[in-house]
């Protein structure tokens, strides 16, 4: 588990709704897109975590369908284990 | 002069301020024009199955990010991304054909392996079996041959399959070679020396295996020797030996006696010993038993 794998997982996992778009991961893991979206895409394909696109109407919303990233069971048993062994370090993270 | 000096400076900064505003309207619509223009290049770099999704999602993000600025850095971001994502696809392609490739290579392996414990068990064996672990081993071939097809379907890098295939038809030659057919040889050679430690090899000597007459050695192996202590050889009728250890004009009447060559061959195993019906049962079990997990753990990981 890489430090920016664990900000992406943390900033999904601490988000209200436990699920976030891809702007919004990048804000709250402060990771450029050149660095998110092929992490995104590896932690999909590990099954780390899961996506869906918005289900409001784009022509309603007047912009593009935003995709929503939510973290599976794996993923969060593998971000919490990861968290207890760097909490000596970092201190108790707010989901964890 | 002091006015018209004052109007033309007036009318300049209004032209001014009316030409940069054009400028940075214009700017700002080639910024944004060129924002859109580097997500469809990058979005075009995506792996084929990517692209529609991401496409939209890209957009999405785009449409988000506030200042033309803003909106041209992550726009150049996404090259990046599209860049490490091919990479990541095509590692993990490659990674997927690599496993296939192992798992044939395993198999392969295996029957070699399995057919050499099989051979050394068994010793020389009749002509069914031997078709039956021909009929294996060609079923390794066929695996490897099949991978390396499906290889040119999904076109992995080129170097690497040549590479790949140049190293498992090597080995698996070399396990043939080494794995079965030299303890073929070596059971074949002692057959034949327990055929002759018997005394049954004729005037015209045979193969133990076979009826085929066998080619007369080269170089002195045999030599005659006498042996007063034993006594059943003494009843042997000279007819019995092989023209080959008899010595004409010897006076004594001698008796062959086998003795190895000075200069032993290098050979791979040496010699095995001679197995009961039992052994060679549990070996042949064990084998068998040791070619199925493996090649059910090699379609497994495939």
């Amino acid at each position: 588990m890489t430090a920016h794998k664990l900000r992406v997982l943390s900033a999904i996992m601490g988000a209200d709704a436990r699920e976030l778009s891809g702007v919004e991961i990048s804000r709250e893991a402060h990771l450029a897109s050149g660095t998110l979206y092929p992490m995104l895409m590896q932690l999909e394909r590990c099954g780390w975590l899961e996506s869906r696109w918005e289900t409001e109407d784009p022509q309603a919303l007047g912009r593009p369908r935003r995709r929503y990233y939510r973290v599976t069971g794996v993923g969060e048993a593998r971000a919490r284990a990861a968290a207890r062994e760097l909490e000596p370090v970092v201190g108790r993270l707010a989901w964890a | 002069l002091g006015l018209i000096l004052t109007i033309t400076a007036g009318a300049g900064a209004v032209a001014g301020a009316a030409v940069v505003k054009i400028i940075a309207d214009d700017s700002k619509e080639w910024t944004s024009w060129l924002a859109r223009r580097l997500l469809n290049i990058a979005v075009r770099r995506l792996p084929e199955g990517r692209r529609e999704r991401y496409a939209e999602e890209w957009a999405a993000h785009l449409a988000e990010v506030p200042g033309v600025i803003g909106k041209l850095a992550v726009s150049l971001q996404f090259q990046i991304a599209a860049f490490r994502a091919r990479e990541l696809e095509a590692r993990a392609h490659l990674e997927a054909w690599n496993n296939k490739f192992f798992a044939a290579a395993v198999k392969a392996h295996a029957i070699a392996h399995e057919t050499s414990v099989w051979y050394r068990a068994q010793g020389p064996m009749d002509a069914e079996d031997e078709a039956r672990a021909q009929e294996r081993m060609l079923d390794g071939l066929v695996d490897i041959v099949r991978v390396i097809d499906e290889a040119e379907d999904e076109r992995p890098a080129l170097g690497i399959t040549v590479t790949n295939a140049t190293l498992l038809v090597r080995d698996f030659i070399r396990d043939v070679r080494v794995w079965v057919l030299m303890p073929r040889v070596a059971a074949y050679r002692r057959a034949r020396r327990r055929a002759a430690r018997r005394g049954r090899s004729g005037s015209s000597r045979r193969s133990p295996t076979g009826s085929a007459p066998m080619k007369p050695r080269k170089g002195p192996v045999i030599r005659l020797s006498a042996i007063p202590d034993e006594p059943h050889r003494e009843a042997e009728p000279e007819a019995e030996h092989d023209a080959l250890h008899h010595r004409p004009g010897s006076e004594q009447p001698k008796r062959s006696a086998i003795v190895e060559p000075k200069r032993k061959r290098a050979s791979v195993f040496g010699d095995a010993p001679d197995l009961t019906e039992e052994e060679h049962q549990r070996r042949g079990d064990a084998a068998d038993a040791l070619f199925r997990e493996i090649v059910r753990r090699a379609v497994g990981n495939a």
